[in-house]
This record gives C-alpha cells, structure tokens and sequence, in this order.
C-alpha cells in the first residue's frame, strides 16, 4: 500500500491548492493540494469533518430512544443508522433473535433504504461525470443537463428515488424519523393494503433497476483501460457476508480479504468487530483512519462499500443481480476488481439487487405477518453492525443502571474508507494534475475520485445562502496565486 | 397523511430538528399538521430531494419553509422562480431548482411557488433553537396561522400579495 503524497517534505515551499467544498457528494469536505513551482503535486488531503459531537449528543439518552435519535445523523441514510442503531439495542434489551417478520420487515426498509440512496448518488451526483466526461464544461456537469439530454435516465433516478423513500414510509410509518425498530422489533406491521401498493410497482423497478446497471456497466467499459486506471489502488477490503457467503446487507459476519483475494479473515461476529477493527489518529485529519489488526495500521487500510461487497461475497441471492455479478467479476479475470469508477457499477448492481429482494419480500406470506416482538435479559451493552449504502456501519454502545448511554462508538462507512478515498485522490493527482496548469475541469477529476466512493460528509444540516464553492492557490505565506470561483449560475472566473 | 381530494396549497418544511435552528421547518411543520387542514398537502422532510419534484401537483401554489441565514431576523416571504442554482452542485435541491426539475419532468410550468424564509443564527448539533430562530419561529408562525385561517381559494391570492410587501431587502 502507498501513502506517497501523504506529507510533503517541505510543505513551507510549496503552493497551497484548495477546493472546498467538495461539489456533488453528501455533506462537505475539502481537498488541499501541495504543488511546487512546476505544478508538481507534492502532498494530496481528503479533510472531513463528520458527526462532530453526534456521539456526546448520543450520550446520556435512554438507550431505546437512541434509534429515533441517530437518524437526525443525516439527511441521505437514516434508516441505516436507524437499523444499527435498532440492531445494537436489541442486544442491550436481550434480544437476540427476532421473529421473523421483525426481521424481514427491517431487511425490506433496509433494502428501500439502498434503492433510494444508491439511485441519488448515480443519477443526481454520478452520473453528469459519466455521461458527458470528467471535464466537460461546468454547465453540464450537473443533474439539469442530464434532464436535458437524456430525460429518460433522469425520470428513472427520479422514480427509482421515489419508489425506496415509498417503502422506507410504508414500513417505518414515515420517510423520515419513523419509528419502525424498537428494542426486540418492530413497532408496526405492515397492512395488506399497504404490501399491495408497494407489489404494484415492483416489476417497473427491477426493469429500471436493470438498466442503470445496463447503464453503469456501459460506461465504464466504453473507455478503458483510462477508467480501470483511475484512481486505483489496490486495497483490503471489508464486508459483512452471509454465513453461506452470499452478499449480506443487513445481518451477517464479517469478512476481510487482501487485494489478492486471500482471507485475512472470514466468519468473525460482528460482536467482536473491536478485536479486528482499530482506528488511527493522524494529526492532519479530523476523521479517524481504520485499519485490519491483522495488517497493522501501516498495510490494514481497507475499502468498504459496494466494490468490497462485491468482491468479498461468493454469489448473490438473486437471479438478475447474480448474473450481473458474475459478469463484473469477469472482468476482473479471476482477481479481484479494484478500480475506484467500479464503485458506480457495482452500486447499480446492489441497487438491481434490492430491487428483487423488495419483490421476494412482498411475494412474502411473512411480511404481513404481526407477531413483532421478543424479549430478553437485559445487558448493559450492545454492538450493531449492517451493510449501510456506504459500506459497514458499526454502531457500539454502553449503558449504565438507569438505561441511559454511556458510551457511543459509531464507525461509519465514509471513515472506513478514509484511507482510500485519500490514495484515490493522490492517485489522480499524481496521475492527472501534476505539472499541468490547474484548472477547474482538471480539478473535477479530483472529485470524480472522491465522489466514486459517494461519501457522506455529516449532511443533515444546510442553510439557505451557503455553499460556495471556490478553488484557491495560495503559497504558505498566504499569497495569492490564482482563485477559481464558481458562481451560483455554474460559470467560473 | 391522508390523500387530499382537492389541494389549495403544497408546503414542504425541511431541516433536522437536532441542529438548532435547522430544526424550524420541521417545527412549524408539526404545528400546521396539527390544524389538519383539508385541502392542504403538507410534505416534511430533511432535505429538498428529486423525488420530491412528484409531490409538487400542476396549478396547486407551493410554499417552502425553511430556516435561513439570508436574513438576520424575523422571516421574509420571498417569491420563486425555476431555475438550476448553486444546489445543483450539491447533495439537495434549492426550492427554486426542485421547480425547474418539475418542469422538466412533468413537461408543464410550475406552479406559483414562494419560500418563507425564518431567521436562523445557530446550526450546530444538539443545540436548542437560538432565540433569533424561536421568536422568527414564533413570527412566521402567527403569519401562516392568518394565512390559513382564511378560505382555502384565497391562499393564492394572499401569498402573492405578501410576497410583494415583505421582502427583505437582503433577499431582493
């Protein structure tokens, strides 16, 4: 693994390049840039500051409002954090195994969860990049050009967005803060009526769900071996799996392989993520960088998301995405595929993927079922981890004798790929920018790095006015050297 | 919410209620669901997203609610125009680039639409509103009671009118 570009060696020398923020991702970030005289990239930094204080902000709550609580997180995912959020205090309230409509009614508003956020990233924030070219003109790089000139892709973003918040509603009462997993289960079944709206549309789903894979695959393979080489750098990667080995989203045990494919280890509990899953400090960030125990802090970096849940898993449960699966493999060779813009593709085939389990649960004589609830002995903590939109999300939480937190340790999937996201940018750099002229299309290949792993900067919060976005090259003494600003209607100056 | 046969008015009010004043659109949100109105279609979410475009119906006014920081206090009525702002290069839609999707997808003009910016100073997590975003809360509230204690098919009529009088000259 490299960690070239990380630190120059006499950054008091070199030019400051900032884009801040981050255009067309979730949340805010910014990348810093070091370059010398010659343009040549001397150190590359993904900076993110992300749920500051939101574990504090957890702490002292009673541990069965921490579910509601946890989804104010973010605007994008809030049934994910509202799922590891349930998973976790089950564990606290002793439930270990829900029934089983619990279970899949959770597993359907987790897979609508994925649908409508996998649909956002590609056809919002993704897909201006792959259909018109990572520096085509500023004022095209954005949804509205897509709605121009290719309406079609654009009505299906829209609708396949719609379709995941309607099943979201359906089960946790609401698009947003519903209340659906509490300790043990579910708080709501879901009616006849309800199953039957849902059912009504699902075909049309898979059938668009299909070809934004279709789409995805198309792009990437139309210019090779450019995309393969992009950004890429081999890496571990992390995934829940099934016990069987088929890709897990909601409840399985966690799987670690190197870049070759080789475990590094396979079958762990998820109770026991500490053991395998420690976190760096580096004084330059505010994230935490996660690394495998068994590599050391130094090799253990690690991708999660859809390209390592892919790569890890041995099959899919379902037919359509199955055969995609295996077609995305095929391109692998054998190994593993490790390109940064395979993300998007393989996102599409998750996307495909909860669209046919969506169909399997509602064809489902036990979703409509309404024995919801279990009990147990209480214990005074409680892990729990899923497959969020990201990648792994890990929610760890303690609680004291009047039930209230303790203690909260949320891993999130954009930590989790912090690593990689900054060798993808260093990638590019050194690649892409070093000894050109920097300009702002040149830049947006920087954030064409960084939005492939669609992270999700702490995005539940906006306020009218904001949003910016200015690039600035400064020497350390703080001199100008040139500022870009994009304004408001896309045009630079 | 139950289907509404013959909608006057959509408002969408947004925000995350655990960062401060972020929190007044949800706020009002619950107090105008409360007067459960019949010919009103409330929509209350987080963020401004794409599919949000599908609840905006033909020739039905739109009201946006949300905090602001484009005006220091009180709130301001602001009337809209579609078009592709700045949000285009971020994670959510502006009001007035969720109006320009409509057209897009829907092939028709938008309806007239407004946006009813409230004051708010204080966006961090887990803080309580601040009192510039309580009391333009508490403003902008008196002002859409008036608004919708009055007949349904005046609401048009009465947006546009206080759109006219009350922009703040930040906002202009």
């Amino acid at each position: 693994m490299t960690d070239t570009l990380e630190t120059a060696e006499n950054p008091s020398d070199l030019k400051r390049i900032v884009i801040e923020p981050i255009t067309r991702v979730e949340g805010h970030g910014k990348v810093t840039l070091l370059a010398d005289d010659d343009n040549q990239i001397q150190q590359a930094r993904l900076h993110i500051v992300e749920f500051r204080g939101f574990e504090r902000f957890i702490q002292g709550r009673p541990y069965w409002d921490v579910p509601v609580v946890v989804q104010r997180l973010c605007g994008i995912c809030p049934v994910s954090h509202h799922l590891a959020a349930g998973k976790a205090i089950d564990r606290i309230s002793g439930a270990w195994e829900l029934t089983t409509t619990a279970t899949k009614l959770r597993e359907l508003a987790h897979f609508g969860q994925i649908l409508q956020s996998h649909a956002l990233h590609f056809f919002l924030l993704a897909s201006p990049d792959l259909l018109f070219g990572f520096e085509a003109s500023i004022e095209k790089r954005n949804f509205f050009a897509i709605i121009d000139e290719y309406p079609d892709i654009a009505l299906k973003g829209v609708k396949l967005r719609k379709y995941g918040q309607e099943v979201i509603a359906a089960i946790l009462g609401k698009r947003i803060h519903g209340t659906g997993a509490i300790p043990g289960g579910m708080n709501k079944a879901l009616t006849k009526s309800e199953r039957n709206t849902l059912a009504a549309e699902i075909d049309e789903v898979v059938g668009w769900s299909k070809d934004a894979v279709d789409l995805a695959r198309e792009s990437f393979m139309a210019n090779l071996p450019y995309n393969d080489e992009f950004g890429t750098v081999p890496s571990n990667f992390v995934s829940l799996v099934r016990g069987d080995g088929a890709l897990e989203l909601y409840d399985g045990v966690l799987r670690a392989t190197g870049a070759d494919g080789k475990m590094v280890f396979d079958g762990v509990s998820d109770q026991v993520y500490y053991e395998h899953i420690r976190e760096e400090v580096r004084n330059w960030s505010y994230m935490k960088f996660p690394y495998l125990v068994e590599l050391g802090a130094e090799d253990g970096w690690y991708r999660v998301g859809p390209l390592a849940r892919l790569n890890n898993c041995d099959f899919i449960d379902t037919p359509v995405a199955e055969a995609e699966r295996k077609a995305f493999m095929d391109y692998g060779n054998g190994g593993y595929v490790h390109a940064s813009l395979a993300y998007h593709w393989a996102r599409m085939i998750e996307l495909l993927h909860c669209a046919e389990k969506i169909r399997e649960l509602l064809d489902d004589p036990d979703i409509l079922g309404t024995d919801l609830l279990v009990k147990g002995a209480r214990q005074d903590f409680g892990i729990g981890v899923i497959e969020a939109t990201r990648g792994t999300l890990i929610h760890h939480y303690e609680v004291d004798e009047n039930d209230l937190v303790s203690r909260a340790n949320l891993i999130v999937a954009t930590t989790n790929n912090n690593q990689a996201m900054n060798e993808a940018i260093r990638k590019v750099a050194s690649d892409k920018l070093s000894g050109e002229e920097i300009t702002e299309p040149l830049l947006n290949n920087i954030e064409v790095a960084v939005r492939a792993y669609d992270p999700c900067l702490s995005c539940a919060t906006h306020a009218v006015g904001k949003m910016p976005l200015e690039v600035e090259i400064r020497r350390t003494s703080g001199e100008l050297v040139h500022r870009l600003t994009r304004d408001p209607d896309g045009h630079c100056r | 919410m139950a289907t509404v046969v013959n909608p006057a008015l959509t408002v969408f009010a947004w925000g995350n209620i655990s960062r401060a004043d972020d929190g007044v659109g949800p706020m009002l949100a619950e107090r105008i669901q409360m007067l459960r109105h019949p010919c009103l279609v409330l929509i209350e979410d987080m963020q401004l997203q794409i599919e949000h475009a599908t609840d905006i119906r033909i020739g039905v006014p739109v009201l946006f609610v949300d905090a602001s920081v484009a005006i220091d206090r009180g709130f301001a009525l602001q009337k809209l125009k579609p078009e592709p702002d700045h949000s285009v290069s971020t994670h959510a839609l502006s009001p007035p680039a969720l109006l320009r999707l409509f057209e897009a997808t829907m092939q028709q003009p938008a309806p007239p639409a407004y946006q009813l910016h409230i004051a708010g100073v204080e966006f961090e997590l887990g803080e309580a509103l601040s009192t510039v975003g309580r009391q333009s809360a508490d403003a902008a509230w008196r002002f859409l009671r008036r608004l919708l204690a009055e007949p349904s098919n005046a609401w048009a009529e009465a947006l546009e009118l206080a759109s006219a009088e009350s922009l703040p000259t930040r906002l202009a």
